[in-house]
């Protein structure tokens, strides 16, 4: 009883912004524990609100659970703090999210499909252009364009760089997937916030390969099959 | 004068304590009620507060305390309302409440002139209650809570006008509001 009670003298401070850090959090623990303390916090506010001249209506409901709940549903704040991959992993099982309201549901339903409707354009103009390079390069091969010039280019760039050069499967280490879901998650956070998250999605969703096998030195010249005997 | 226990709670909610926010939400959800029912009325308002809230969570990380929290809540408060009118093909009431307003006010008593009869006279009635109370208090109490609320002074400068430490200033001013509230409960229930 005494403990309450020194709790809400607490809550008083802290509603004056007397309260130290580590104080208030003690407060926020223990009125994750007490309905009763967060009540009072609450009728703290409405007391002082009223002294200060907010009309109120009585019987006001308190829309503080709908709020939690929704809040629940949506995305949290991006904390500037780095947050340890390993607790981004899911190996918990997944908390049961609240009733989410339908709007808020279609508005978060939208924001996926046009990130995805971007990533799909530039998936297409990627391949376009990988399809018109190849063509291009089928006709210098097959002598399409003998009537040009000769032309030596100073550097010569290995048809093997033109072509996507990691797509077989790989099996990824523990460390790997994190970095795989850091990055998805970053994506995905990014595409809520409409800045182009699903951009660097298609990005990285072209990068499958294991990252230390394509960090190792490539071939100084890679052959092409056109300069093969 | 609760500032300081703003940029606290927001502080933590930023670090992406729900706990914190909660207590933000308890402390403006009279306030933001008040003011969107002016613009949606008053049987929308609680549904477009809940989603100013909502709204504020996400966008929690954008606000950074060059202004008020409450000031930006209003922002955010009247821009909801005025989605909301907009999604239902309404228009806003007659009174267009300015963001500036906020910057000004920082507060909704001065934008809170559409009022019931009914709404006036409990507040008369409430503010009448509470100066009794007030006055009903004993000495120090009623001096530490006066110099809190109306004078605005910090604990610390309450304990050295009053000479007693800020331990005892803390304990006068919660037993004074504890009082205050023993007499505002029945009004509002």
């Amino acid at each position: 009883m005494a403990n309450e009670s020194l709790s809400a003298e607490s809550l008083s401070a802290l509603l004056d912004g007397e309260c130290s850090p580590e104080e208030m959090e003690r407060l926020l623990d223990e009125m994750e524990r007490s309905p009763a303390l967060k009540d009072a916090w609450s009728q703290l506010c409405l007391s002082r609100e009223i002294r200060s001249g907010t009309r109120i209506v009585r019987g006001q409901v308190s829309i503080c659970e709908g709020v939690m709940a929704g809040i629940a549903a949506a995305p949290a704040p991006m904390s500037d703090k780095v947050v340890p991959l390993a607790s981004r992993r899911p190996s918990a099982p997944p908390v049961a999210a609240p009733a989410v309201s339908p709007r808020a549901r279609s508005a978060f339903d939208w924001r996926a499909l046009s990130g995805w409707a971007v990533a799909a354009s530039v998936a297409l103009v990627a391949v376009g252009l990988n399809l018109s390079g190849r063509e291009t390069t089928t006709n210098i091969e097959a002598g399409g364009m003998t009537a040009l010039p000769q032309v030596t280019s100073p550097v010569s760039v290995p048809l093997s760089t033109r072509r996507p050069r990691n797509l077989q499967t790989v099996s990824l280490t523990p460390e790997d997937e994190d970095l795989r879901s850091y990055l998805i998650e970053h994506s995905n956070t990014l595409a809520e916030r409409g800045m182009g998250g699903a951009l660097s999605y298609a990005r990285f969703a072209a990068y499958t390969t294991d990252p230390r096998t394509s960090a190792q030195p490539q071939p100084a010249v890679a052959t092409t099959s056109a300069e093969q005997p | 004068m609760t500032d300081i226990a703003d940029e606290q709670l927001v502080a933590r909610a930023q670090a992406g304590d729900p706990r914190a926010f909660e207590l933000l939400v308890r402390k403006y959800q009279y306030r933001i009620v008040q003011l969107v029912s002016r613009l949606v009325g008053e049987a929308d308002a609680p549904d477009v507060a809940q989603e100013t809230f909502i709204r504020a969570w996400r966008a929690l990380n954008g606000f950074r305390g060059q202004s008020a929290f409450y000031t930006w809540l209003y922002r955010i408060g009247i821009n909801t309302a005025k989605n909301s009118l907009v999604s239902r093909s309404r228009r806003p009431a007659d009174q267009d409440i300015d963001i500036a307003d906020a910057e000004l006010y920082g507060h909704t008593e001065q934008l809170s002139d559409i009022e019931t009869p009914e709404a006036k006279a409990l507040t008369e009635e409430i503010r009448e209650k509470v100066e009794a109370a007030i006055n009903r208090l004993p000495a120090d109490l009623r001096t530490a809570i006066t110099l809190r609320e109306l004078e605005g002074l910090s604990y610390e400068e309450i304990a050295q006008v009053m000479e007693c430490p800020i331990g005892t200033v803390r304990s006068r001013i919660f037993r004074a509001r504890e009082a205050i509230d023993a007499v505002l409960k029945p009004l509002l229930e």
